[in-house]
């Protein structure tokens, strides 16, 4: 068999089927998934079930869900013939939740399958040619704006999330700490926490430089009915982080976002850390 | 706490379509008016402007420390180290003014009027500001020294008005769209779990050999 001409029936066919298909979309009847591994080395059960070295392992799943962007889907699949799609696994409801709030970062909430406690395992992901879907079922995967945001966020966390130095998240896990006991209390420190959207943290000259000068920028949300005593709560925060010999200068400031510039946005990167406990896991 | 504020002069005819002040705690301005001191003791951050498309911030308004030290940074282009040296205190000091910390009377003053010198000279780009205001000028002197000397009217006098063009207006996003692009809470940011949760089908469906060629 030769490689499809791009003008033939059956490039048009591929085309008009996956036209409709969005990032995200589910595929409920397809219940294989395909890896390659080492059975003489087996790191999962599959591969501990089959023998030999190298070999393609199909496994079963609960369906699939599409990863690859929408433009890139409905793009035709002369110029782009692949689709990456990753399975979708069974979870209690508890790591439900916990996915839902973004607490598991190697799984992305899939709304339509959310009641059935199926969700996208982003620690996989498999590439089909998109003739292969031609025939799949589709079922939307999210229905609002706010969902697909979401889901593409998750995908970007999964690969983009930053790996802060050793040295940098023993420094941050007593603010992580405080973070995480504090945040729920009905407290000044709590009430003060449930009003920051985002804490971002800026090295200079750069993570690998041999001394580093941080800034925390605690960006707080718009409206502070209460009035807050920012600046007492910042100086308890910078507290948790001493400086030492290679962190030689730690500041930060509470801000509003439209008070920092473009500049120190880009320069900055979010507070993203394993659970305190979860390191080694 | 939030107070819907009508001038004496406005009264009760005032159309829905007319700009309507409301605050976030403290003291009410009207641009082009007077402001209305309505607790003295508390500094105000927002003055937000309604209209028939919703709400903006109201222009010209005189903000507080903390966002008159942001906007003086963001206009000017100056660095931390630059504001410190036009202040004569720490960075950490700055830092804490900006994060609500109170400021004294004198240095409030100095920093209000810093603002209104670089809104007035403010040529729409900070780093076209920033080296404007470091540069020496034909008689020598240099805007930022007599800033630091509070000589305003003379850095107003040498530089002459800003060519600001005005911002295009923007729509205000939606609360739904505001909501949905806020990123997720700290405290989540910071909690995140790594093992594997999901139930295990363990169930091998088919194996294929790889024939591969390792090149040397």
């Amino acid at each position: 068999m030769s490689q499809l001409d791009k003008d033939s029936a059956d490039v048009q066919r591929i085309d008009n089927a996956l036209a409709e298909w969005r990032q995200g979309d589910i595929a409920l009847g397809e219940h294989w998934f395909t890896h390659v591994a080492d059975p003489s080395k087996a790191l999962t059960v599959e591969s501990g079930q089959a023998k030999g070295e190298l070999q393609s392992i199909t496994s079963e799943v609960e369906g699939l869900v599409v990863l690859t962007q929408s433009c890139d889907i409905v793009r035709s699949c002369v110029k782009r013939p692949f689709l990456e799609v990753a399975p979708l696994v069974k979870v209690a409801t508890l790591s439900l939740k916990q996915i839902e709030r973004g607490l598991r970062p190697a799984y992305a909430l899939v709304p339509a399958t959310a009641d059935a406690a199926l969700v996208a395992d982003l620690d996989r992901v498999m590439t089909v040619e998109k003739a292969v879907a031609v025939d799949w079922k589709r079922t939307q995967g999210c229905r609002t704006d706010a969902e697909i945001h979401a889901f593409a966020q998750a995908l970007t966390r999964k690969r983009a999330r930053f790996a802060f130095p050793d040295d940098f998240t023993q420094l941050a896990s007593a603010l992580q700490a405080y973070l995480q006991e504090k945040h729920d209390k009905l407290t000044k420190e709590g009430s003060a926490l449930r009003a920051l959207r985002e804490i971002r943290v800026r090295a200079a000259p750069s993570w690998d430089a041999s001394k580093i000068e941080l800034f925390f920028w605690f960006i707080r949300d718009e409206t502070d009915l209460e009035r807050k005593p920012w600046d007492s709560l910042l100086e308890a925060w910078l507290k948790l982080m001493p400086i030492g010999d290679h962190f030689t200068y730690i500041n930060g400031m509470v801000v509003l976002l439209e008070d920092l510039t473009a500049k120190d946005y880009v320069e900055s990167d979010p507070l993203d850390l394993d659970h305190l406990s979860g390191h080694d896991i | 706490m939030i107070l819907d504020v009508l001038t004496s002069a406005a009264g009760p005819m005032l159309e829905r379509s007319r700009p309507l002040p409301i605050c976030v705690s403290g003291e009410v301005s009207i641009p082009g008016t007077m402001s209305i001191p309505l607790f003295p003791n508390i500094r105000w951050e927002y003055l937000l402007v309604q209209t028939n498309s919703g709400f903006s911030v109201a222009e010209n308004y005189y903000p507080s420390s903390s966002s008159a030290i942001m906007e003086l940074r963001r206009i000017s282009g100056f660095t931390w180290e630059q504001l410190t040296r036009l202040f004569g205190v720490t960075r950490r000091s700055l830092h804490f003014w900006a994060s609500g910390k109170p400021i004294s009377a004198a240095n409030e003053e100095h920093l209000q009027h810093l603002l209104a010198t670089v809104r007035s000279v403010d040529r729409g780009d900070a780093g076209e500001n920033r080296s404007l205001l470091l540069g020496a000028l034909p008689d020598g002197m240099i805007p930022f020294d007599l800033l630091v000397a509070k000589e305003y009217d003379k850095v107003l006098e040498r530089l002459g008005p800003g060519t600001v063009r005005a911002r295009p207006r923007v729509t205000m996003l939606s609360n739904y769209a505001r909501t949905f692009r806020t990123p997720r809470r700290p405290n989540e940011m910071v909690g995140a779990l790594q093992d594997s949760v999901h139930i295990q089908k363990g169930r091998l469906l088919s194996a294929t050999a790889i024939r591969t060629k390792r090149r040397e």
